[in-house]
């Protein structure tokens, strides 16, 4: 998956995007998906704050997408891992 | 309160997709604060809120000798974690293979409809961020135009455009076509090595030797404003962010007529806020283009029917340029709202002809605008629902809103407003309006939202905004318009009807606006020997100007004059130029005066020479 860069506009564009697309159910399996794993308290804060602005991208910063976009991709990576491990 | 969301997303979904002018229907709801990111659009198969597209990779081959396009269009996409297709839409074109993530994928494409198109439905993997579709473009596709030589202002080279809105983008690029999806694009067009070829995007302004251009659009833009000329032309400036394209015999006059351009983009600036597109460039395109110009951003596509050689018609790129804010940068969600984008659009460009060529001036405009509106609602006096300004057009073509209702009943809203809150307070509510809804659409029940809040509540107004949002006709407080101009031509008028004696020295200084002002106001009835006495006198049969010959043939054809050759001139006019305006209004004047056979043998002849839009408008007028 290509980096995206918040500096430009078409990718800040699609981060926003990405993150209008995750439900705020999916931004709170998120959250205790960070908790079991133990990610540390500012990770998990930022997540929480996507659930609560779930869908409205506008209210947060392009930094703040960013960030919580690629905690998305790390526990996407963890849950399909837990997943593998389950079918082996 | 995942619960709330969803009721929240349910109801105005519901509330939208009915579509009828049951007002005030979301009114209630904070649209800024829900999950609700697009409406349901019945112009477009897409499911934004499932996958939607961001960017776009174009990358395709002009075939003149077959009329085809040929390529492939790539899409950076986002789509719910659970999304499984992806849906486009499409229309007339020829889809070879499909690739998500860069490998094949299944398509399917969905039964055909005339107005839609087929949906496009792409399989999408999970984490699939990027589809691919190789396709090429058919005899059938609408957007496009090919042109001979012959067709063409130098007849020496063929020349291709293209015109998106309202939803023909779909006939030569696979898309979600509904105009709240914004993208940024770029693109390579390979075109013959002596055509130059230019786009909705950053321009070169010289031909290459390899016929490869590349193209980028930096800002997002709808897909009905992605468009492509291709031709034998050449770039001036006018100054350092404005310019014209056109073929050489047309480059130095249009840069003339144009030369205003830079006064018009401060004027809009000093009003509205920032022009934010860079560059704002014309292109004059061949005569057959189908409307007087589309606001393609950055390259704003004009027919040469402007260029009048006294900068008269220029109204028309203060009207483009004004679309930089209303249309372009703050955009009609849906067709029905299509008002929001034109009727700000006239506001806006009126305001800029004030500020650019002084108040009588634009008095006239209002003035001709007014009449426009007129004759348009008399002439739906069977459909009294057309004549509001937020329509239902599920199941019909978009193009069926796209007159007079929209700009001019608009403006006229608009105007009423301005004056009831005052040119101060009303000119600060539109410019934070268009700051805070840059780059994003909005729908009617979202402006009256906006609206209410920000202006009538805070100045606590009342105004009837629903009666002339959701109600027929005209409302009772309208705004009256004058004009001392108008005035004085009415009076030069009725002394000729009554001793048909004509001062030539009172009409020498007569602008366009005058003229048509004069002819269009004609007494019905008025006999053939008057024509003759005008046509004699100053020649209107042969007119050089677009818009006078317009308007003096339709009064001719109503009149049955056919004195000076106008026949022939009405004919050489209707299959030279393709402007619909002009041309519907000359084929409805035939339908009105029972001279249908010689309406249809003309048709005969131009038709070919039509752009679809323009064509399937007459193709009703004429019953053919």
């Amino acid at each position: 998956m290509k980096k995206l860069d918040i500096n430009d506009p078409t990718d800040l564009d699609i981060l926003k995007g990405q993150f209008d697309m995750v439900s705020r159910e999916e931004w709170e399996e998120y959250v205790e998906l960070a908790e079991s794993l133990n990610y540390n308290y500012k990770n998990v804060n930022i997540l929480k704050t996507a659930a609560r602005k779930a869908g409205i991208s506008k209210y947060l910063s392009p930094k703040v997408i960013s960030w919580v976009m690629s905690l998305v991709d790390q526990l996407d990576a963890e849950d399909d891992d837990e997943y593998e491990d389950e079918e082996e | 309160m995942k619960n709330i969301y969803f009721f929240i997303l349910w109801f105005a979904l519901t509330a939208y997709s009915c579509g009828s002018p049951e007002k005030k229907t979301t009114n209630n709801i904070d649209m800024e604060s829900s999950t609700l990111t697009y409406v349901q659009d019945h112009h477009s198969y897409a499911q934004p809120n499932e996958a939607v597209i961001k960017n776009m990779d174009l990358d395709i081959r002009l075939d003149f000798e077959e009329k085809k396009i040929i390529g492939k269009v790539s899409y950076d996409i986002v789509a719910k974690k659970d999304a499984k297709q992806i849906v486009l839409d499409s229309k007339y074109l020829e889809i070879e293979k499909v690739e998500a993530n860069d490998k094949a994928t299944n398509f399917t494409l969905g039964n055909f409809d005339k107005e839609l198109g087929q949906s496009l439905t792409v399989d999408i993997p999970a984490r699939t961020n990027k589809i691919t579709i190789h396709y090429n473009t058919t005899d059938k596709t609408e957007a496009l135009q090919w042109l001979s030589p012959q067709q063409t202002a130098d007849k020496k080279h063929p020349f291709l455009f293209t015109q998106g809105q309202a939803i023909l983008t779909r006939t030569w690029i696979p898309i979600q076509d509904s105009p709240q999806i914004r993208i940024t694009y770029r693109a390579s067009v390979k075109a013959p090595s002596d055509l130059l070829a230019v786009m909705s995007a950053e321009n070169p302004q010289q031909k290459n030797e390899s016929g490869i251009y590349e193209f980028k659009m930096r800002q997002a833009i709808p897909p009905y404003l992605i468009a492509l000329a291709v031709g034998d032309i050449a770039y001036k400036p006018v100054s350092s962010r404005t310019g014209v394209y056109a073929e050489p015999s047309m480059l130095d006059k249009a840069q003339d007529e144009f030369s205003d351009m830079e006064k018009m983009v401060q004027a809009a600036e000093g009003l509205y806020g920032d022009y934010d597109w860079d560059q704002f460039d014309v292109i004059v395109l061949p005569p057959s283009f189908p409307f007087g110009g589309m606001e393609n951003p950055r390259l704003t596509f004009a027919t040469p029917t402007v260029i009048a050689g006294d900068k008269s018609l220029t109204s028309l790129i203060a009207h483009e340029l004004a679309h930089s804010w209303s249309g372009n940068l703050v955009t009609n969600a849906s067709w029905d709202d299509f008002w929001l984008n034109e009727g700000f659009t006239v506001y806006f460009e009126m305001r800029i002809m004030e500020a650019v060529y002084g108040k009588e001036r634009a008095d006239m405009l209002a003035m001709i605008s007014r009449q426009d509106l007129e004759e348009e609602i008399e002439g739906m006096h069977d459909h009294p629902e057309d004549t509001h300004l937020k329509l239902n057009l599920k199941g019909r073509n978009p193009d069926d809103g796209m007159n007079s209702i929209a700009y001019d009943k608009g403006y006229l809203f608009l105007r009423t407003l301005e004056e009831k809150v005052g040119r101060e307070k009303f000119d600060a509510f539109l410019k934070q309006y268009f700051s805070n809804h840059a780059f994003s659409t909005i729908y009617t029940e979202k402006f009256l939202n906006y609206l209410n809040k920000n202006l009538l509540e805070k100045e606590n107004i009342t105004f009837n905004t629903d009666e002339w949002i959701y109600e027929a006709g005209i409302p009772d407080n309208q705004s009256i318009i004058s004009s001392d101009k108008f005035k004085k031509v009415e009076k030069v008028l009725s002394d000729f009807v009554e001793n048909q004696q004509i001062n030539k020295k009172q009409t020498e200084e007569w602008t366009t606006q005058e003229w048509v002002h004069f002819v269009r106001n004609f007494p019905k009835d008025m006999p053939v020997e008057h024509f003759a006495v005008l046509d004699k006198e100053f020649d209107l049969s042969h007119s050089g100007n677009s818009y006078i010959a317009m308007v003096w043939y339709e009064q001719s054809i109503l009149n049955n004059y056919d004195g000076n050759g106008v026949n022939q001139a009405i004919d050489s006019f209707l299959t030279t130029v393709g402007r619909r305006w002009y041309v519907s209004t000359l084929f409805r004047a035939f339908a009105k005066s029972n001279r249908l056979e010689e309406a249809k043998n003309i048709y005969k002849k131009s038709r070919d020479n039509y752009h679809s839009v323009t064509a399937n408008t007459i193709d009703d007028i004429l019953g053919v």
